[in-house]
């Protein structure tokens, strides 16, 4: 039988603790996931590979999380793809900033990784 | 966890460190829009992560500097050098509060640090805008305020009939809202259509619930803020206490229409006490028939997209230094077991190219595996600048700091070892090189003392000068003071650089009360030691009124080098190519005719160190020997071997203590053929035997 797939997770956070101890959690889940410390470098992952879910900080260098939000949903290959924000407060100009650029749902920090799986198992189906 | 704790910690302190980069530039320039917002987001970083990893005190503090810095990005308030000096305060406290297990200590800390954010948020001309962290503060106690009475509210929700198809489970936000405490829910179907019209990928269903909870009207919102868009969202809050126990009014509640839920808070008018305005109560919206949000895909967009990934480049990426040791470690593996091939072709000729091939291969991985472990001195640069800025400052002097040539780059593992000195002789320059600004004056000295690092790349060396246009060393104090300790007696003659070396010997100290500046931690001597240790030597030129020049020159690694293989009576040494300036011929009547084993050759005169008679009880004579000549302390010194054989990449592997005489060797090195050969430390062996 075909090995299933695994899932595929972009990751872009600039703190790199947080970036190694989500990616840590959610690979022991069974996700691939591939880390980036900015948005520009988040949205040079989105080349084309097959990405089920983008997780992404607000606040980064280079290009924020928002940006990056429009960035992917400016291409039609990744019009569907679920993206949560990670956030650091409660922030609803900024939360629905991003949902209005394309986001599905947000995480607030600090968070422990349990209830972020349950939130990507929620929004990933 | 512990794992990724000690990870933030030192993600922690690579933000500090950028932290006080950019307010070091912030101070010269308020407006430097770029840094600002860096500060603010390290502090939005800082506060997050510290959060996730347990770190609350450090949250706590960078979420109350993020609120000053984001009123400084927005201009609410204007950047001066008070918040500067402040925040960079402030960071050497945060540093403090990386610590997982807080006292009382670090709480304390805590209240002043935000007692003083407070104030300067306070004194902003905009401090009628309540800042975040106070506002939040209060949100907090009204919560408390509220443990005891939980508040009820009816929530209608109908979600588009589309919701299903981005992904969103209406389900889960009934599950979400129901977390937010006591709950009864009912579901409707009332918009089902027929079955013929059924369509399974919509989304038909509504919900009413009411729920009992110690959260607020936001916190209820809050669950319906992604879909609030697109569906019909109604939430009354009906009173405070406990609805759920009323059979009647949830009865109620379920049973009338959508239309008539403003009735419901007409009912409780009376009973809810304290009760906000109505229309804070309601949030009522109406499905967004258009999504205004999704833009067709354009051909603009297209364009700007198609930009924006080309603009992507990965230039750099971060490796732990710990993989570059180890690729460092493997490469001189690797030159250890090439030179066993090259002696294998020596003897079998068919495997001479491929040796050959190999070396030149290895030779080229090698200066790349160098080349990776070379970071620039900019790194140590904002060190210099705080250390400048802040002392100066404690001893009201005026110091600039001129930098050129820092993004020279050097071994890491020196770069690691070298800050603690360069600190102490920037310390000793400012403390006791620049005068008071009085006397400057009196002097005929501009006001500001200027202080400068220059680093550049000689040959296999690297040269770091840090200069001062201050006093000068007074080497007659220095002669006083030495004669005091015992160094000399009161009638030798003194020559200046042996007063200069002075300096560095331990226990030598010339100011009488230790200042609390230059008087802690390293000395001179260990300076010292620390530069001999990384195979460097440093230089001192000082003229009385003009200043005093640290001349530090550094080999660029310490692992691998290239040196020259000699023989000395019957063992094989290593002697570093990069400090070798000649090698002559050495007949034993030169040697025979030398006068305090001095020798001519081309007018000058060399000093030497018979090698072989150092070495050995039993020399091995020779008719003619080799006197390799190198530069030390910009003087020229032989070094007599019996023979010489050829150039040789020599790993260095570190001698064990057991060895005497080892202070002469910079370590060992493992030969092809298993032989070990040492490799001399030039400017050692002659600092002994010269002496």
């Amino acid at each position: 039988m075909e090995e299933k797939r695994k899932k595929v997770i972009v990751l872009a956070e600039d703190s790199k603790s947080i970036r190694e101890a989500v990616a840590f959690g959610l690979e022991e889940h069974g996700f691939e996931v591939y880390g980036a410390e900015d948005g520009k470098l988040a949205s040079a992952l989105f080349d084309g590979r097959k990405v089920d879910l983008l997780l992404t900080d607000y606040h980064m260098p280079n290009m924020n999380g928002l940006e990056l939000i429009k960035h992917v949903r400016s291409d039609e290959r990744y019009q569907y793809v679920p993206i949560l924000v990670l956030t650091t407060e409660n922030r609803k100009d900024l939360i629905l900033e991003t949902k209005r650029a394309g986001a599905t749902g947000w995480v607030v920090k600090p968070f422990k990784v349990d209830k972020l799986l349950q939130t990507i198992h929620r929004i990933m189906r | 966890m512990e794992k990724f704790q000690k990870r933030f910690i030192d993600e922690a302190n690579e933000y500090f460190e950028s932290l006080e980069s950019a307010l070091l530039y912030l101070e010269n320039d308020f407006s430097d829009t770029q840094r600002i917002d860096e500060i603010f987001r390290v502090m939005h970083s800082l506060k997050g992560s510290g959060a996730m990893f347990g770190f609350d005190l450090l949250s706590e503090v960078t979420h109350d500097l993020e609120s000053l810095y984001e009123q400084v990005r927005s201009q609410e308030i204007q950047l001066n050098a008070k918040i500067i000096s402040f925040t960079l305060g402030a960071v050497d406290q945060l540093k403090k509060l990386l610590v997982l297990n807080a006292g009382n200590e670090e709480r304390q800390l805590v209240v002043e640090l935000k007692r003083d954010v407070a104030s300067l948020l306070e004194n902003s001309p905009s401090s009628s805008t309540t800042s975040s962290s106070s506002s939040k503060n209060e949100v907090v106690e009204n919560n408390e305020q509220e443990t005891e009475n939980g508040r009820s509210f009816f929530v209608f929700f109908q979600p588009n009939e589309s919701i299903l198809e981005n992904g969103t489970n209406p389900l889960y936000l009934i599950d979400e809202l129901s977390t937010l405490g006591e709950s009864k829910i009912e579901v409707s179907f009332a918009s089902l259509p027929d079955i013929e019209e059924f369509n399974p990928q919509k989304c038909f269903a509504s919900w009413k619930v009411v729920v009992y909870t110690q959260e607020d009207l936001d916190t209820i919102q809050d669950v319906f803020l992604f879909v609030q868009d697109d569906s019909r969202i109604e939430i009354v809050e009906l009173q405070h206490g406990n609805v759920l126990e009323n059979q009647e009014k949830i009865a109620r509640c379920f049973s009338i229409s959508v239309d008539e839920v403003e009735s419901l808070i007409g009912e409780d008018a009376d009973q809810a006490e304290n009760s906000e305005p109505i229309e804070n109560q309601i949030q009522v919206s109406e499905p967004v028939k258009e999504k205004a949000t999704e833009e067709p895909v354009t051909k603009a967009n297209e364009e700007k997209r198609n930009q924006l990934v080309s603009g992507v480049r990965l230039d750099t990426i971060r490796v732990s230094s710990a993989k570059i040791d180890e690729y460092m470690n493997l490469v001189s593996e690797l030159i250890t077991a090439q030179s066993h091939l090259d002696l294998i072709a020596e003897t079998q000729k068919e495997f001479e190219p491929v040796s050959e091939h190999f070396a030149k291969l290895i030779r080229q991985l090698r200066d790349n595996a160098f080349d990776m472990s070379l970071i620039p001195l900019t790194n140590m640069a904002t060190r210099f600048r705080r250390l400048v800025r802040d002392l100066s400052a404690d001893l009201n002097k005026k110091v600039n700091l001129v930098t050129e040539g820092l993004e020279t780059e050097v071994d890491k593992t020196i770069i690691e070892q070298l800050g603690e000195p360069l600190l102490h002789i920037i310390r000793n320059s400012i403390d006791h090189g620049i005068e008071p600004i009085e006397q400057r004056l009196e002097n005929g000295k501009v006001e500001e003392g200027t202080i400068s690092i220059k680093a550049c790349v000689v040959g296999t060396f690297v040269e770091i000068e840090i200069a001062d246009d201050g006093a000068g060393i007074d080497l007659s104090r220095i002669k006083e003071k030495a004669i005091q300790k015992g160094f000399f007696n009161a009638d030798d003659s003194i020559s200046d650089s042996e007063l200069i070396a002075v300096i560095f010997k331990p226990g030598f100290s010339t100011s009488e009360t230790l200042s609390d500046i230059s008087g802690r931690g390293v000395g001179m001597d260990i300076v010292r030691k620390r530069i001999t240790d990384l195979r460097g030597d440093v230089e001192v030129d000082t003229t009385i009124g003009e200043g005093t020049k640290f001349t530090i020159r550094l080999p660029l690694s310490i692992s691998i080098i290239d040196g020259l293989l000699t023989q000395v009576n019957d063992d094989l040494y290593i002697i570093p190519t990069g400090s070798i300036e000649k090698i002559y011929a050495l007949t034993a009547d030169q040697k025979k005719n030398a006068l305090r084993q001095v020798v001519v050759f081309e007018d000058q005169e060399i000093p030497y160190l018979d090698l072989p008679m150092e070495f050995s009880t039993t020399p091995k004579e020779q008719k003619q020997q080799y006197m390799i000549v190198v530069r030390y302390d910009h003087k020229l010194f032989g070094l007599v071997v019996n023979e010489v054989f050829r150039e040789h990449q020599a790993v260095v592997k570190p001698l064990d203590q057991m060895i005497g005489h080892h202070e002469l060797f910079l370590g060992a090195s493992i030969m092809g053929d298993g032989r070990v050969t040492l490799v001399i430390d030039v400017n050692k062996t002659i600092q002994k035997f010269s002496a």
